[in-house]
């Protein structure tokens, strides 16, 4: 608990998007677990996300998407980030990404490719979230 | 007494706080090159002419511009996170913005900040518990500056110690103050502004050679940009006893720049209507550098041809260049022949339009699986009442001219994606006492608000 109060996470929204309920939940269990979470809301652009991961020294940038355009709005990410100063930066994407796919292991393969460390399918609990950043961030 | 001591004129008037009147302005050449005392006597002097008496003053008060104003430098991190932070709470706080810089500096932009030479430099960056790193850097680079600047450090209080240690192990002047930026989306400009202030009441005003005028007033001397935004934030706000008058925008249009208030929540007007960006103070002054209508009146003309803006159908096929050439090379020019107030409202009205259009927000659409929605970025002064004008300008210009101006320039419909008042009252303050009265507030408010209220000019 006590490591993961040093520990700041941007997440939000992307793109279009305003289905902000799963997002809020989010927010609220990885708070009551104990980490810095910077909510950034609905609308976000790639933009948005990497300025405050920034300025706030963030670990992980979280990025939510519902309306099925997630895979198209998540194109570019990780090289933006690596642009800015990012490198390594944690990148996590979750929701309702693939429209039209049905399949989530090609869903999940294409946000791998495109850099996430690691992909979730809708209706993922947070208590999963908060055990994939727990191995992510407080080893290293 | 009310003085303000400009880089050209010295302005003073006098008020008689008990009938809450305002017995005499004068305006007279300033003499901060040799004597500035010299340029408050002869204003004092003047109004004693006008009033044809001696008055032994309760209260003597001064503001000053002279000089080239507060010049400060920004270094943040982010442009649109802590850079505008630190703009905004310098803009606040009376200052002329003349350099920022972003993310790590390197040693050419060092080299640029030693020959802008500012008044103060404002370091910014990182929210509270965020970025240290790119802090670190900066402040090792910041402490190899060859000028003699005072710091203010308003960034990431994690660091703000070593980042002071870093400064001072290089003999330079560093003030702390809280972040600017504590945590996104949460700007706080006050305790920087404030700072701002003390800076430029103990050392700024000295560096200038304004020191020697204190001895004649009865409190510290302070931007005149503060003050005006000062009686700004009086008008609208009002006081525990007197109303004010709600929601504004006030416009000045000097020589050299072109500065804009808002008091005004900056709420969406429109339904549905999602806010994005950085939260913008109710109380906001935005201040264009090369938007005047003497020194700068070449940069505004070229900024208006690169820019859409609405120009008056009288200067078309007239050969201008004369005219615009003796306007910017005399600062001190009060327009006498018809062209001459021709092109110096043409150009007025350019100024007004790009500085409000730089100052008010936008709204763009985007198209979603959901349908249309609406994004606004800044703020929504659609449904603002009233705009408040100051500058020499208006009150040497008829009110039909000036109406027929300001109509064209800030009610134009032709950019509906920019949030600027579509039906708008105009006022002028053709006495020129906004200054006045913001140096007023500080000490008898209800006063300052009532004469501001009966004085300034409703035009229709």
């Amino acid at each position: 608990m006590n490591k993961r109060k040093k520990i700041n996470i941007v997440t939000g929204v992307i793109g279009s998007d305003a289905h902000i309920i799963g997002n809020r939940i989010l927010q609220i269990a990885l708070t009551d677990a104990g980490y810095n979470v910077i909510s950034l809301g609905i609308l976000v652009s790639q933009e948005e996300f990497i300025a405050a991961a920034i300025e706030t020294n963030s670990s992980a940038i979280l990025v939510s998407s519902l309306y099925g355009m997630g895979e198209i709005d998540c194109q570019g990410f990780r090289d933006k980030c690596i642009e800015s100063g990012l490198d390594n930066i944690t990148l996590y994407v979750g929701g309702n990404l693939g429209l039209g796919k049905k399949n989530w292991s090609e869903i999940e393969e294409a946000m791998l490719q495109q850099g996430f460390n690691k992909a979730f399918p809708p209706d993922t609990m947070p208590e999963d979230v908060i055990k994939s950043l727990d191995e992510d961030l407080l080893t290293q | 007494m009310l003085i303000d001591i400009g880089s050209t004129f010295t302005k003073a008037f006098s008020v008689d706080l008990l009938e809450e009147k305002i017995l005499a302005t004068v305006s007279t050449p300033s003499t901060t090159n040799t004597n500035v005392a010299k340029g408050i006597d002869k204003a004092t002097q003047l109004i004693n002419t006008v009033i044809q008496r001696k008055i032994d003053y309760q209260l003597r008060l001064a503001s000053c511009s002279a000089a080239g104003g507060l010049r400060m430098v920004v270094v943040g991190l982010v442009p649109e996170l802590t850079v505008k932070a630190g703009k905004l709470s310098a803009y606040n706080a009376g200052a002329k913005i003349v350099g920022t810089y972003s993310y790590k500096l390197n040693k050419y932009e060092i080299i640029e900040i030693e020959k802008l030479n500012p008044d103060i430099l404002l370091f910014v960056g990182g929210t509270d518990g965020g970025n240290e790193e790119a802090l670190l850097w900066n402040a090792e680079m910041i402490a190899q500056l060859e000028i003699n600047v005072p710091i203010i450090f308003g960034g990431n209080k994690v660091v703000a110690v070593e980042v002071k240690s870093i400064l001072e192990k290089n003999g330079k002047k560093v003030f702390l103050a809280k972040n600017v930026l504590s945590e996104i989306g949460k700007i706080s400009a006050f305790a920087v502004k404030e700072m701002i202030r003390k800076i430029f009441i103990e050392r700024i005003i000295i560096s200038k050679g304004i020191d020697k005028a204190r001895r004649y007033v009865d409190e510290d001397i302070i931007p005149t940009p503060l003050a005006v935004f000062n009686a700004v934030k009086l008008l609208s706000s009002g006081t525990v006893s007197v109303k004010g008058i709600g929601e504004l925008i006030a416009i000045d249009v000097g020589g050299a720049t072109t500065d804009v208030y808002s008091s005004a929540s900056g709420h969406p007007t429109l339904e549905g209507t999602t806010l994005k960006g950085l939260p913008l103070p109710y109380d906001m002054r935005t201040v264009e550098g090369d938007l005047g209508l003497r020194i700068n009146a070449i940069t505004t003309i070229k900024e208006a041809n690169l820019n859409k803006v609405v120009k008056s159908s009288k200067i078309e096929n007239t050969d201008i260049t004369q005219v615009i050439e003796k306007i910017s090379n005399d600062i001190t020019l009060k327009p006498k022949t018809n062209i001459e107030k021709v092109v110096d409202l043409e150009i007025a009205s350019y100024a007004i339009q790009l500085a409000l259009n730089r100052h008010v927000g936008d709204l763009e659409k985007q198209y979603t699986p959901a349908g249309e929605i609406n994004i606004q970025y800044g703020k929504d002064l659609t449904n603002i009442k009233t705009v408040l004008c100051t500058g020499g300008l208006f009150s040497h210009t008829n009110e039909r001219d000036l109406l027929e101006m300001l109509n064209r320039s800030i009610s134009s419909k032709d950019d509906l994606f920019c949030l600027k008042p579509t039906r708008p009252n105009f006022f002028i303050d053709n006495e020129y006492i906004l200054f006045g009265m913001g140096l007023l507030s500080l000490k008898y408010p209800d006063k300052a608000l009532r004469i501001l209220k009966n004085n300034i000019k409703a035009i229709h």
